[in-house]
């Protein structure tokens, strides 16, 4: 399956994306996403922040890249090297 | 008991207030006069044997010097990040004018925006740094590995070095460091709404004090100055990240980023959703509008946009009581042409810029 990571806002507000094909099984991306989603409110007093969504058949879900267990490190690294801009 | 001839201030134990004391009671008895004379001279002599007899480190504690007004200095701390994105891991290279360690173009880029922007608040507002109450700069650089943003958390400032190719480093544009430290200000003001027109407002009033305190320490006027928001940020002589002149032609058919969304006049206002994705509903998009009133109103008045345009603005953006957390585009108008109005005077030249500026941006 395919999966995207998105990144969007800042200064300059543009969504950064790229994508890879996994053999992960289901239960895995559920495991993976209960593990990075992002489950606290962010702080309101923030601004120009980025953020970052994982894409999974079509279901983008806000998820915190400090997160991300090590052995899927090495891919997330990837993907973010890889991101490019969708153009406005 | 106080022997009253004793030269050791120790030993003298009645204090000069309570001889004081001693000679309005003497006063309120109605003593002879003599003898209230000699309680008086014997309380002179006392007090002359004692402060006499005191060394400096007796008179520094006893007798402390009348405190000055203490006049608002600038407080301000650098971190290096080393690309960590944990920002208590931060390592401090600069403090308050100390070098901890060689500062690198970084270091060098936010000491001197972070200065220009205290400064401006200072010397021509008044306002003692972002919560008039003295606050400390701190700035987070090298956050993350080629990170193309930068950042207020609320706190601090943050800046990323830029991939290199698209982007440099975002410190290398005073007025964004400025339009970061102004997301504080506007967060101890009027707390400006972070969501669609108040939202766009809060950007707005952070490019309006960012190129301001660029144009400054450039010493540009409005004529001068280029009015273009993170031209060093974005790679490229022919872009930049913002236009407060033209809104919309920062960036034209970039080959990686496309062509800059931002519109100059309200009839073109962009409704976008109020989620991450849609910028929370265009607030760094519609602040094109607002911009390009500001700037309007500047080269009107002419001069140094800090000296009027800027004093306007400051009036309306801290006037807590009629700028409010909601306020819309149409507020922030009447709240500038009713500043311009009592700082210069009802058809005054810069009372007539603004609201010729707010008409040209169709508010
Ligand atoms: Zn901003």
């Amino acid at each position: 399956m395919k999966i995207k990571l998105q990144r969007v806002g800042g200064i300059l507000p543009m969504t950064k994306e790229a994508a890879i094909e996994v053999d992960w099984t289901d239960e895995e991306i559920k495991k993976l996403l209960d593990c990075i989603c992002l489950k606290e409110k962010k702080d309101s007093k923030i601004r120009d922040a980025t953020a970052h969504f994982l894409e999974v058949k079509g279901k983008a879900t806000p998820i915190d890249l400090k997160k991300i267990p090590l052995e899927y490190k090495a891919i997330f690294e990837g993907l973010e090297a890889d991101m490019k801009f969708v153009k406005s | 008991m106080c022997r009253h001839n004793s030269h050791d201030p120790v030993q003298c134990i009645i204090p000069p207030y309570m001889s004081d004391k001693l000679l309005d009671a003497a006063s309120n008895a109605r003593l002879p006069a003599v003898l209230n004379n000699e309680l008086r001279s014997s309380r002179f002599r006392n007090d002359r044997s004692f402060f006499g007899n005191l060394n400096d480190a007796q008179r520094s504690v006893l007798l402390k010097p009348a405190k000055a007004p203490t006049k608002p200095v600038l407080k301000m701390q650098v971190y290096d990040m080393e690309k960590d994105t944990v920002l208590s891991n931060g390592k401090l290279v600069w403090n308050n004018g100390k070098a901890l360690k060689t500062m690198d173009t970084d270091t060098k880029n936010v000491v001197a925006a972070g200065t220009a922007t205290w400064d401006l608040y200072y010397q021509i507002f008044g306002r003692n740094s972002i919560d008039n109450l003295g606050l400390a700069l701190k700035h987070y650089i090298h956050y993350d590995n080629k990170y193309d943003n930068a950042f207020w958390d609320g706190r601090r400032m943050v800046y990323g070095d830029g991939d290199g190719k698209i982007f440099g480093s975002f410190t290398a544009d005073p007025d964004i460091i400025g339009h970061e430290l102004t997301h504080g200000v506007t967060q101890y003001e009027s707390n400006l709404v972070y969501h669609n027109q108040s939202g766009a407002l809060n950007e707005s009033l952070s490019d309006v004090f960012g190129i301001m305190i660029k144009q400054r320490l450039l010493n540009q006027d409005v004529k001068k100055s280029k009015w273009l928001i993170g031209e060093n940020v974005l790679k490229g002589a022919k872009y930049s990240l913002r236009s407060m002149k033209a809104p919309g032609t920062a960036y034209v058919n970039h080959p990686d980023l496309g062509t800059d969304p931002q519109p100059a006049t309200f009839d073109k206002y962009m409704v976008l959703p109020d989620t991450d994705r849609g910028d929370w509903g265009g607030v760094h998009i519609n602040s094109g509008i607002t911009n390009f009133a500001f700037y309007v109103t500047a080269f009107n008045i002419g001069g140094f946009s800090w000296e009027k345009a800027g004093m306007i603005w400051y009036a309306a953006m801290t006037d807590k009581e009629n700028f409010q957390p909601t306020s819309n585009f149409e507020d922030f108008k009447n709240l500038t042409i009713q500043k311009a109005e009592l700082l210069f005077g009802s058809g005054s030249l810069e009372a007539n810029a603004v609201t010729d500026g707010w008409a040209e941006a169709k508010v």
